[in-house]
């Protein structure tokens, strides 16, 4: 299910599409987290590609929750601080989302957690705080500004591809048709950094996301999680 | 000093109660070397210290404002630190020392000018590279000329070694990687809507005026006041410790190994001459 390729200092990891992970697929989850981890601790990459072949990057999962035990598999495995998501947010090497069509859900958590996003004319951007509590709003603010990512996570509106470069959730929006070739042209930008300049750089990004608090409102997933899930139980009325 | 070596004068002009700060060095892209900031810091605390003084104004003399730090000292301010001639290659201490005391620092250019206690006016021109982008970052306003540009080509060759707290700051954590990593030039209307500059003009001389003259007719309580409010807010927002952090990967980072097929910029500098080497580093950025 996942494709994964290294060539010219660039790590590509194709899938369909980004969808499993709204589902909360752990298996998934965790052989994407595997591969991230491992094309960071390879010393023939300095630039991670996240890909979606599918036409989607992260389709829409009507009534996707995390799952209601808030087990300790979705604690390692999405949560936790060796997690998908923190994996990606604090990885040691550049991470670029490649976004065509739909993004959703966990889709939005990736494109938040990586480095740089390319997305096609025709892409839209939903808000992930509603479905997914490992979203982290320090990282959009920071991203976008406090006022839009507020906006963003209590209206759950959906960007076009347009808007999302305005409020800086993403920075290149190309033709369909050259999405490809782009993020190609701009991993390729990346390698010409040196590879410890690479690892230095992200080191030093992540004491500025430390400060911010990036870490402590991932450890607050749990919270989010548990309060989504009072809030649905709520919703559906007594048993 | 010769004019090669370059000079940072100082214009006062207590009637109007503003001053001028002007990098002087055209012949070489107004590039800073350590004893030109040196000067600027010595400015900073005349302006300071000068009661009649409500504005200061940074800019560049000709095109640019400032088109980096001198490379010809890249590797001889940490031999010319303290402890950086006791062996063949500058100690760590050494390093760390330079990049403090000339740039990060408390005394250092940038937290000196982003702690002065007067409104500081940039005057966007031309190439806005390196020093030139942190002098942007570190003022109060900018206002910029249609042919300003604004990137830090040096990180291309060597990895991310300044700060990222008032980039991110100002113009978004994507938008910052971007700079980081993409070997991106930002032109005056992208930096303008990403929120880097506060105007473009035809004649940026006109607007730094008409500033001027705004800031210079606000009393002196409320601009010193104002100047500490946002000292205590750049403090909650950790920019002593981005600084710091700065200071430390910089130091790292003068100490790297490169792979095989890397760009190594010293050894080029080296081999042909440091304008052939600049040239060649900053091609991606035409």
């Amino acid at each position: 299910m996942i494709d994964v390729k290294v060539a010219d200092w660039v790590g590509t990891v194709q899938v369909p599409d980004f969808a499993a992970l709204t589902r909360y697929d752990a298996a998934f989850a965790w052989e994407l987290r595997d591969t991230v981890v491992a094309l960071a601790d390879d010393s023939e990459v300095k630039v991670i590609v996240l890909r979606a072949d599918g036409g989607d990057f992260a389709p829409d999962v009507p009534d996707a929750s995390p799952p209601a035990d808030r087990s300790a598999t979705w604690r390692r495995v999405f949560a936790g601080a060796k997690g998908l998501y923190q994996s990606l947010a604090f990885c040691k090497k550049v991470v670029v989302t490649e976004v065509d069509g739909a993004c959703r859900g966990a889709g939005s958590a990736l494109v938040l957690c990586s480095d740089l996003t390319v997305a096609a004319e025709t892409s839209s951007f939903g808000s992930p705080f509603m479905t997914t509590p490992e979203a982290n709003f320090v990282l959009a603010a920071l991203t976008m500004r406090l006022n839009r990512a507020k906006a963003w996570a209590v209206t759950g509106d959906v960007l076009d591809a347009v808007r999302a470069e305005e409020v800086g959730l993403v920075n290149q929006v190309v033709p369909g048709t050259a999405l490809r070739a782009e993020v190609d042209a701009l991993a390729a930008r990346v390698t010409a950094m040196p590879l410890d300049g690479v690892t230095m750089s992200k080191m030093l990004l992540q004491a500025v996301l430390d400060a911010h608090g990036v870490g402590r409102d991932f450890d607050l997933a749990t919270h989010y999680a548990a309060r989504r899930r009072r809030a649905e139980e709520t919703e559906a009325g007594p048993r | 000093m010769t004019t090669d070596d370059g000079a940072v004068e100082l214009v006062l002009d207590r009637e109007r109660h503003h001053a001028l700060i002007r990098i002087r060095r055209e012949g070489q892209g107004n590039r800073l070397t350590r004893a030109m900031a040196r000067q600027f810091v010595a400015h900073l605390d005349t302006v300071d210290a000068d009661d009649d003084i409500k504005v200061a104004v940074v800019e560049g003399a000709g095109a640019h404002l400032s088109s980096g730090w001198d490379p010809r000292e890249a590797w001889e301010q940490y031999v010319d630190a303290p402890g950086g001639a006791v062996k063949k290659h500058p100690s760590q201490r050494a390093r760390l020392i330079a990049l403090d005391d000339a740039w990060w620092g408390r005394n250092g250019l940038y937290n000196r000018l982003l702690h002065c206690r007067k409104v500081t006016i940039t005057k966007a021109v031309g190439e806005c590279y390196e020093t030139g982008l942190y002098l942007t970052l570190c003022s109060d306003l900018v206002v910029a000329h249609e042919n300003a540009r604004f990137a830090v080509p040096r990180w291309r060759n060597v990895g991310v070694d300044g700060d990222l707290s008032l980039l991110v700051a100002t113009v978004g954590l994507k938008r910052t990687k971007e700079l980081m990593y993409a070997g991106t030039a930002w032109d005056a209307r992208t930096a303008l809507r990403y929120g880097l500059v506060d105007g473009v003009h035809a004649d940026p001389d006109e607007e730094v005026g008409r500033l001027v003259e705004m800031c210079a007719s606000i009393m002196r309580d409320g601009i010193v006041t104002e100047k500490y409010a946002v000292f205590a807010s750049l403090a909650k927002m950790g920019v002593d410790h981005a600084f710091a952090a700065a200071t430390v990967v910089g130091a790292s980072l003068s100490n790297i190994h490169f792979q095989p097929d890397e760009y190594n910029f010293l050894a080029d500098q080296r081999g042909h001459g440091t304008a052939a080497a600049l040239e060649r580093s900053r091609r991606h950025l035409e």
